[in-house]
């Protein structure tokens, strides 16, 4: 079974949660103890939007107390769903402003993005964030929800207006756009025999059984990129080992490998996973390394000639996820896949306090103490080395989400 | 067999998260610890760390030790199992009774025809996180199992008190963890490496794996009480049941295991791994609709998390 996992974003209350319970209860894959608690929700926070009686589904995810009193999302509800040869994962994002970093959060777990919007009223400022975050994540694949198609008499004239706003937003990027409306569940699994009837494209299912999946780990034929983990704990010296994990690329056994930090090269002698013992090892897999030296944990190992670039300033696109952050000449840890290091964002001059506003993408310019090397965002292979978050140097917290542009 | 091939490579690539996960854990902590409950999904965690951290022939060993909170309401069965597996294993293992809490004043018993320690065993887990100075426990929670687990982060913060703030979760990106904390603030990371795995994945995972499970998850014969609220529950020691409650001899498993006090029997003839899947994807309910503890009050799980339960 491959896996696909999609996140549903979109503005405040433009139905995503509702869309999700709805995708979910049609396929017949909400339990009658899940069921029983979606109803207990809508019984009791019957008042203003739900008339009583109508079971919302949103509650199928919207789980936490505050977001049941509320009738909000705050945070990302991961479910899980198998369809025919495919394992699905289904982030439900909130839509609010100030939990933009749990959209952000699950947008970065993500293969693909459900994009929702509103027949009548269209594009917001939110969706607008959530599409150039998701474009900025570098999400291939965009699927556009005209949703609430209700509320404009299911017309098509007003979906093809809102399916030409949303394109032209989206620029030159390829994007898929649908009407639905997941209060009745039109355009959820098809169209037939609804009053979308008129729409030619796929549905939300159809859509999801053709978008490719994808591995949380890099490609296979891209650079080799290793991470040194740490040491296994032996009886003997003799049974020590190297733990590492591969990011991208493909070792062999007798590799050489060259390190940013240490001249000379370094030899892989054997490569084992679990009890087996092999010859190559691809993405993801956690092997146990015997190599000719010790190589320290965080350290970066790549083939020689294909390593990352090296230096003190770097020019970076950050996306500040907390408010009031003063960001300008400020010292944050830097934490990569690979290692933790500190940094000075220098000063620019905009009209924002701090020089930074929250969930907007910005260049800056970042200082290390010393060389850091790592790859850029565009690099092939997905970049996962060019991804960076910076966190607080009182509190340890995440602040902020990044990408590497270049030296 | 193209079906089980390609199962298998979702499998893997759960089981390579996983590995990261619990390796990441070890390399940023100072002294982490694995919770062990004597369930599907924590032996599970114990294999995996067997792939994360043994290549076998003799050599390496966990990075951590394993603690049991023992709420003094164990299946027999789970015990028995746990201290097979330990032995095989040979790996270091801490137990701490619930029942100690209670007797040093730091929990009350609950009373009742049908007791439960699933609160106090918050108690017990925080002081034993004290008594060792462990800044991080790593869990077997599932994202699938419950719909505030659904939310969870791999690496999870809780405060002093080992309370979890979800409407303040930190953001958490692409694969970078973080597993920085405030500096003499008394933090604790809880870590969920088993997040992405389904109820099936687990036992798809433990099959391939080719070990062994705790019999209570197969079909057996069992004096069980049905409560008046329907619910039904294994008989043993540590429930009182009323003149109104059912008792009968019955042929059932069980989904989850926890304490005998919360766990409810599924009405099962399933032997094997196989026939359990089989008979689960037919079943109204869900894994967690077996678990009395989590329908206390419509956030029984959320609220637990508050108090420093997992
Ligand atoms: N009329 C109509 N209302 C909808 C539709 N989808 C969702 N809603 C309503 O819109 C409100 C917000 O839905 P919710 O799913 O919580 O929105 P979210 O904030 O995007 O997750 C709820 O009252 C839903 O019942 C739809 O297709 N038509
Ligand atoms: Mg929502």
């Amino acid at each position: 079974m491959d896996q696909l996992r999609i996140m549903v974003c979109g503005s405040v209350d433009d139905g995503k949660s509702t869309l999700v319970g709805r995708f979910f209860h049609e396929l017949g894959q909400i339990k009658s103890d899940q069921v029983q608690t979606i109803e207990k929700a809508s019984q009791k926070n019957a008042t203003g939007r739900e008339k009583s009686g109508v079971v919302n589904l949103a509650y199928f995810t919207d789980g936490l107390r505050s977001e049941v009193e509320n009738g909000i999302t705050i945070d990302v509800a991961y479910r899980y769903l198998d369809m025919a040869g495919r394992r699905l994962v289904v982030a439900d994002a909130p839509g609010h402003f100030e939990f933009t970093r749990n959209m952000v959060t699950a947008c970065s777990q993500v293969d693909a993005v459900v994009l929702l919007l509103e027949g009548h009223s269209g594009l917001k400022e939110q969706t607008r964030r959530h599409l150039k975050i998701a474009q900025w994540m570098k999400i291939p694949r965009i699927l556009a929800v005209v949703n609430k198609m209700d509320l404009c008499g299911f017309s098509q004239e007003i979906f093809l207006k809102r399916k030409q706003e949303i394109e032209s937003e989206a620029g030159m990027a390829e994007i898929t756009v649908i009407p639905a409306c997941a209060l009745e569940g039109h355009g959820i699994l098809s169209f037939a025999g609804s009053p979308l009837s008129w729409f030619r494209g796929p549905s939300l299912l159809d859509w999801l059984k053709q978008v490719p999946g994808s591995s949380v780990f890099g490609h296979e034929d891209a650079s080799l990129r290793l991470s040194i983990q740490g040491r296994v704990l032996g009886a003997g010296s003799d049974e020590a080992g190297t733990l590492a994990v591969i990011h991208s690329g493909r070792l062999q056994r007798e590799d050489c490998l060259q390190t940013p930090e240490v001249s000379g090269l370094v030899q892989v002698l054997e490569i084992q996973i679990g009890d087996q013992v092999t010859n190559h090892a691809l993405p993801g897999d956690p092997v146990f390394l015997k190599l000719d030296r010790e190589v320290a944990a965080g350290t970066l190992l790549t083939l020689p000639e294909k390593g990352p670039l090296s230096a003190r300033r770097w020019k970076v696109e950050i996306c500040p996820l907390l408010e009031n952050l003063d960001l300008s000449g400020k010292e944050f840890w830097l934490r990569t896949l690979l290692a933790e290091k500190k940094v000075r964002v220098l000063p620019r001059a905009t009209s924002t306090p701090g020089g930074f506003a929250q969930n907007e993408i910005q260049e800056a310019v970042l200082e290390f103490a010393e060389d850091f090397a790592t790859d850029t965002r565009d690099f092939s292979g997905q970049g996962d080395l060019g991804r960076f978050v910076l966190l607080s140097l009182e509190t340890g917290g995440t602040i902020a989400a990044g990408f590497f542009l270049g030296v | 067999m193209v079906v089980a091939m390609s199962m298998r490579d979702h499998l893997s690539d759960l089981e390579k998260e996983s590995i990261y996960v619990l390796r990441e854990t070890a390399r940023q902590f100072k002294k982490p610890v694995l919770l062990f409950s004597g369930g599907k999904d924590s032996l599970l965690l114990m294999h995996l760390s067997v792939k994360a951290f043994r290549p076998g022939k003799g050599g390496g060993r966990f990075p951590y030790p394993i603690l049991h909170i023992d709420t003094g309401h164990n299946f027999p069965e789970a015990l028995e199992f746990r201290d097979r597996l330990m032995a095989d294993l040979g790996e270091n293992l801490i137990v701490r009774k619930v029942e100690d809490s209670i007797r040093a004043g730091r929990a009350v018993d609950e009373t009742g025809p049908f007791p439960s320690r699933n609160r106090q065993q918050s108690v017990t887990l925080m002081d034993a996180m004290a008594e060792f100075g462990f800044d991080a426990a790593i869990g077997g929670a599932r994202r699938d199992e419950e719909k505030s687990r659904a939310k969870e982060r791999f690496f999870s913060l809780r405060n002093s008190a080992g309370a979890w703030d979800p409407k303040n979760q930190r953001p958490e990106l692409w694969r970078i963890l973080n597993g920085r904390m405030r500096s003499g603030a008394g933090e604790q990371m809880r870590v969920f490496p088993l997040n992405n795995w389904t109820e099936n994945d687990v036992w798809h995972g433990l099959s391939r794996m080719k070990v062994e499970v705790p019999s209570l998850y197969f079909a057996h014969t069992r004096r069980c009480v049905r409560r008046p609220d329907g619910n039904w529950l294994a008989m043993s020691p540590y429930v009182f049941p009323t003149p109104d409650c059912v008792i009968e001899e019955r042929m059932v498993r069980f989904r989850t295991v926890g304490d005998m006090t919360c766990t409810a029997p599924v009405f099962s003839s399933a032997k094997t791994i196989e026939e359990c899947l089989v008979e689960n994807a037919q079943l109204p309910t869900s894994e967690r609709g077996t678990r009395v503890d989590d329908q206390t009050s419509d956030a029984a799980m959320e609220d637990r998390k508050k108090e420093g339960y997992f």
